[in-house]
């Protein structure tokens, strides 16, 4: 039947390989033996770092150049006969940096001073405000949460240390490789040292810290090779066996205990642990060796070597893949040989670049936020496809090349044409940016220098009505549930790389929800204010705008508002149009 | 959509990217590669589950496989059904009556022994791994065959969603939608408290004209139009006949009381509502089996909850001649210690415990397995979860051999181990 339907139309030759795969599936051969006997095992290792970081090409026509990243881009889209879409407004890019780089939009007044600067170099020095601001430290807590698994319940821990630590580390701009050493070979009490919650979390287990381990800092999957070798990528188990021997030995040790009355008015014991030793004796992916000690100790020192050809290069591409809406490595946590970079030239630029700058993870994002590439424009679709202006096409040839664009989508696959980057696909807020962003357009958003102490789960509900009525995302413990889950912030059970798809629940939580009506209809709300100082209508208008889109209303908006506020001026009527500017998709996306 | 179906035609490794795209337009084709391998997967006659969820950990021996005369069973006094041979326990003498229609199955085994893991095992087919999230089974079928009534929700989560589990790597549209409290089931399918038919309308009216200039903007991304078409769906939804019922409102105050004035019974009579109106997959969940202290007299609550529901449940199925089309699946993430502790409890006990199936297709009053003398351990025909879960899928018409593509390019099976067939004895 198969091979009738590859007969009958033109199918590519995908169809014949998957074919082999179902038909050796049913004669009982594995689908994975087929695909593995495709592999080349050849090489298995990534090839390493070049001495030299790579210099770069010559600038391109029609291509603007803020740094080095921007040569990279253009040159490889100038390959491809590709023309880079407009660079965005000032006002757009401080709505997009701000959400970027703090995770929430920015207030009316930051987006006045900065329109009101002539300075040449006014979008560098926003960028390096943002970065020095805490809502850097708040916004990235989030997007290391997600990847450490952090929770405010890790079992045997006694507060959410693992976030304050997280929160402090990014407050403190801790060397890249410092943090990741900090959590591999730290010991000591949870609630003394918050690094060795990463251990605490896989319970001290060798196997999954090498799971965790090696998906998050080296960008490879080496899960399936724990049981088997692994079907899909060339680690075989013994690789997998090398990598848990350096954490044997580690275990959790006692700390403290405690004693709590449960809701039913029993008393309860917990205990608390700490982590201790690990001497235990691995073979490092890469076949590297230590001269430090033994066990984690060893371990941290491998991973974080600049002779490890995976862990800048992983670092730079995440933070690349969170700014650009795609990795230079795709997916993310796929580095292999068999899936080279977009740029591989870039990719080594980046990861030098991080070397030398003392793993500052705040350069590399610096970087990439002056680029213009990171400017680009996220408007309308694909102008140009595999070189091909689509101006050039006659209607017939667009559709096709639409339907196959569309197509592309649909199936989740980034488009061809964003691997070029030659445009900025257009990203959905994540939950906690989207969170924050419903905060501070309605008056409510106010964030902490630090994470406070809240116990876990045992004390945890008796201590978070202590939290302000409407925290900030940063004091909102994981896993979150509600609004926020509804946005796709996940359990945190595993590292999950977030959809942030549409759903219908979402929609009817911005419609109907509690939350939305919640701070929409509060004391504190500006519009309060600016009614209560007899603001004309226009004013309001023009304030709730950039408060809620960063932009001003067109004329046709203003119309229909004032058509829609008609003789009245009342509160009401004004969180109408606060709620119809939340709902409008412009409003959560990051354009 | 047959976007929404891939199966495994798209091994992201093994493809360039340009093969790839093809893969999208061979699903364009209206078939997808299981689909043509596997043929029909006509099963079950059902074409919705309700699952009921013992969330905590029923005890299987005071409830569906009590031990008589054993120091192990406790006080709890066995009483006979309807089936010949099969007694459960006297906290449910209701549901023994409607053993013409039930079966047991009493050999249900798994290494899992704590809530979480055990759940995400029950739910999923798959143990949790730090690095993956596998979907859970509603969200499956979901996928697989999609919803029954386009202004429902597929997949309803009656009383919160077990650790929160739902659509994993599938993505959150097949996510279950979740009512947090039975009694209170539509939030956010009407306005507001605050709001009036006629505000919201020109709150509506507002939204389109303020959404223009970005929609045309943007109209050929994806995104975009997936949310306009949510935007509509969920008004279509707010405004259908279908979403009435959510309202429990609409039925005689004898009928609420038939299912029990508590969140459980009014989560079932939720469901049977939900499934009556299209809905595919409904979990209504039931809290508070975790009797490490004072286990018997909390299985007694819990026990006449359960009794009173699912007696009242599987009357109105068949009085309106759906119980051949749904099924109806009961079970926790594990049994309980034979061994009665200290506190007069039990313990955590995954190596047998009991599920109970009813309707769509299967039949009634038979035994499948048996734990031992005294519960400890399968003592026939041990039952594993990927066995339930290809039971579940055969009923309501799903390849339990199907692949789904993880976001790595890896084939997930809709039961893990290929090799566990549904339980053909219950059909």
């Amino acid at each position: 039947m198969i091979i009738r339907l590859t007969s009958l139309v033109n199918i590519p030759r995908f169809l014949g390989s998957v074919a082999i795969l179902l038909l050796a599936d049913v004669a009982g051969a594995s689908p994975f033996d087929a695909y593995r006997a495709k592999l080349d095992l050849s090489r298995k290792v990534l090839y390493p770092l070049p001495e030299q970081q790579p210099t770069p090409p010559p600038a391109q026509v029609g291509w603007k150049v803020n740094n080095p990243i921007d040569r990279f881009i253009a040159d490889r889209a100038a390959e491809h006969k590709v023309r880079p879409l407009g660079t965005i407004s000032d006002i757009q890019f401080v709505r997009r940096a701000s959400l970027d780089l703090n995770g929430v939009i920015p207030t009316p007044r930051v987006v006045r001073r900065f329109l009101s600067s002539a300075r040449a170099d006014r979008r560098e020095r926003l960028v390096a405000k943002l970065l020095d601001s805490p809502g850097y430290a708040a916004h990235w807590a989030v997007f290391w949460g997600d990847l450490l698994r952090e929770r405010v319940n890790i079992e045997g821990a006694k507060y959410n240390q693992f976030r304050k630590w997280i929160h402090k580390s990014l407050t403190d701009n801790l060397p890249y490789d410092q943090f990741v050493r900090e959590m591999i070979s730290g010991e000591g009490a949870a609630d003394q040292n918050g690094a060795v919650n990463f251990i605490l979390r896989d319970r001290a287990n060798p196997e999954m810290l090498t799971v965790a381990t090696t998906q998050i800092f080296l960008g490879t999957h080496m899960k399936c090779a724990q049981c088997h070798d692994h079907p899909f990528d060339v680690w075989e188990q013994k690789d997998f066996m090398g990598m848990a021997g350096f954490w044997r030995g580690t275990s959790m040790v006692r700390t403290g205990q405690d004693s709590y009355t449960d809701p039913r008015g029993r008393e309860q014991k917990v205990t608390y642990y700490g982590i201790a030793g690990g001497q235990g004796g691995g073979r490092f992916l890469t076949d590297a060796t230590s001269s430090s000690g033994s066990g984690r100790r060893a371990l941290a020192e491998l991973i974080c070597s600049e002779q490890n050809p995976y862990f800048a290069r992983v670092v730079v591409n995440r933070l690349w893949a969170k700014l650009m809406g795609r990795g230079l490595v795709h997916p993310v946590d796929d580095f292999k040989v068999n899936n080279p970079a977009s740029h591989p030239q870039l990719l080594d630029w980046l990861a030098i670049e991080l070397i030398r700058n003392n793993y500052d993870l705040k350069h590399i994002l610096r970087l990439i936020a002056t680029s213009n590439a990171y400017q680009l424009s996220s408007h309308d679709k694909p102008r140009y496809l595999t070189g091909i202006p689509l101006t050039a096409l006659n209607r017939k040839q667009l559709k096709a090349v639409n339907s196959h664009y569309q197509q592309s989508i649909a199936s989740q696959e980034a488009s061809k044409q964003y691997s070029l980057f030659e445009a900025m696909p257009l990203r959905r807020m994540n939950a906690e940016q989207l969170y924050d962003s419903l905060l501070r357009t309605t008056g409510l958003y106010r964030l902490p220098d630090e994470v406070p102490l809240l116990g876990n789960r045992y004390t945890f509900y008796m201590q978070r009505r202590d939290l302000p009525r409407y925290p900030p995302s940063l004091l909102v413990p994981a896993p979150h549930d509600g609004f926020m889950r509804v946005f796709d912030a996940h359990s945190r059970e595993v590292i999950y790389q977030r959809k942030n798809e549409a759903t219908i629940p979402q929609v009817l939580e911005l419609l109907n929800g509690k939350f939305i009506h919640a701070i929409l209809d509060q004391d504190d709300h500006p519009v309060r204010q600016w009614l209560k100082q007899e603001w004309p209508t226009g004013r309001i208008l023009d304030e709730l705008y950039l408060a809620t889109l960063t932009r001003s209303p067109n004329s046709r908006e203003q119309k229909a508002i004032h058509r829609f506020l008609g003789n009245g001026n009342s509160f009401k009527k004004w969180i109408d149009v606060h709620w119809a500017l939340i709902n409008s998709r412009e409003f959560m996306f990051i354009n | 959509m047959n976007d929404e179906r891939h199966g495994c035609s798209g091994y992201q490794d093994m493809l360039s990217r340009r093969q790839f795209l093809g893969a999208g337009a061979a699903s364009f084709l209206g078939l997808t590669m299981p689909q043509l391998l596997f043929g029909s997967t006509q099963g079950g006659s059902a074409d919705s589950v309700v699952l009921l969820w013992m969330a905590g950990g029923q005890s299987h021996i005071d409830t569906w496989d009590p031990k008589p005369g054993r120091e192990t069973n406790g006080p709890i006094a066995a009483i006979p059904t309807a089936a010949k041979g099969i007694k459960i326990s006297e906290h449910l003498p209701l549901v023994a009556r409607q053993f013409a229609d039930i079966s047991l199955i009493r050999s249900l085994t798994s290494n899992e022994g704590s809530h979480e893991r055990a759940t995400y095992l029950m739910h999923t087919g798959y143990s949790p791994l730090s690095t993956f999230a596998h979907a859970a089974l509603g969200s499956t079928v979901v996928k697989e065959i999609g919803g029954r009534q386009r202004d429902l929700p597929a997949y309803v989560s009656i009383n919160g969603s077990p650790y929160n589990l739902g659509a994993g790597f599938l993505g959150s549209r097949f996510a279950p939608f979740i009512v947090h409290n039975s009694t209170e089931p539509a939030q956010n399918l009407t306005y507001h408290r605050d709001m009036t038919e006629k505000r919201f309308a020109g709150r509506l009216t507002l939204l389109k004209e303020l959404d223009k200039n970005f929609a045309r903007e943007h109209r050929r991304n994806n995104v975009i139009s997936d949310y306009a078409k949510f935007y509509k769906s969920a008004l279509r939804m707010m405004h259908s006949p279908a979403v009435k019922a959510f309202d429990l409102e609409a039925e005689p105050m004898t009928k609420r009381t038939a299912y029990g004035m508590n969140y459980f019974g009014q989560g079932v009579l939720l469901a049977r509502r939900l499934v009556e109106a299209g809905t595919r997959f409904v979990e209504v969940q039931l809290g508070g089996w975790d009797t490490h202290y004072e286990n018997f007299d909390s299985v007694a609550t819990l026990s006449s909850r359960l009794d009173k529901a699912m007696d009242a449940l599987l009357n109105d199925l068949r009085q309106t001649r759906r119980l051949e089309r749904t099924l109806i699946v009961l079970t926790g993430e594990f049994g309980r210690t034979p061994q009665i502790n200290k506190d007069n409890g039990r313990d955590h006990w995954p190596r047998v415990w009991s599920a109970v199936m009813a309707g769509g297709g299967v039949q009634g009053g038979r035994l499948i397995g048996e734990s031992d003398a005294d519960g400890m351990e399968p003592a026939t025909r041990p039952v594993q979860v990927g066995e339930l879960h290809a039971t579940i899928c055969k009923a309501i018409g799903v390849d339990w051999k199907q692949y789904n593509k993880a976001p790595d390019g890896r084939p997930i099976r809709v039961v893990k181990n290929k090799n566990l067939q549904p339980i053909y004895e219950l059909f």
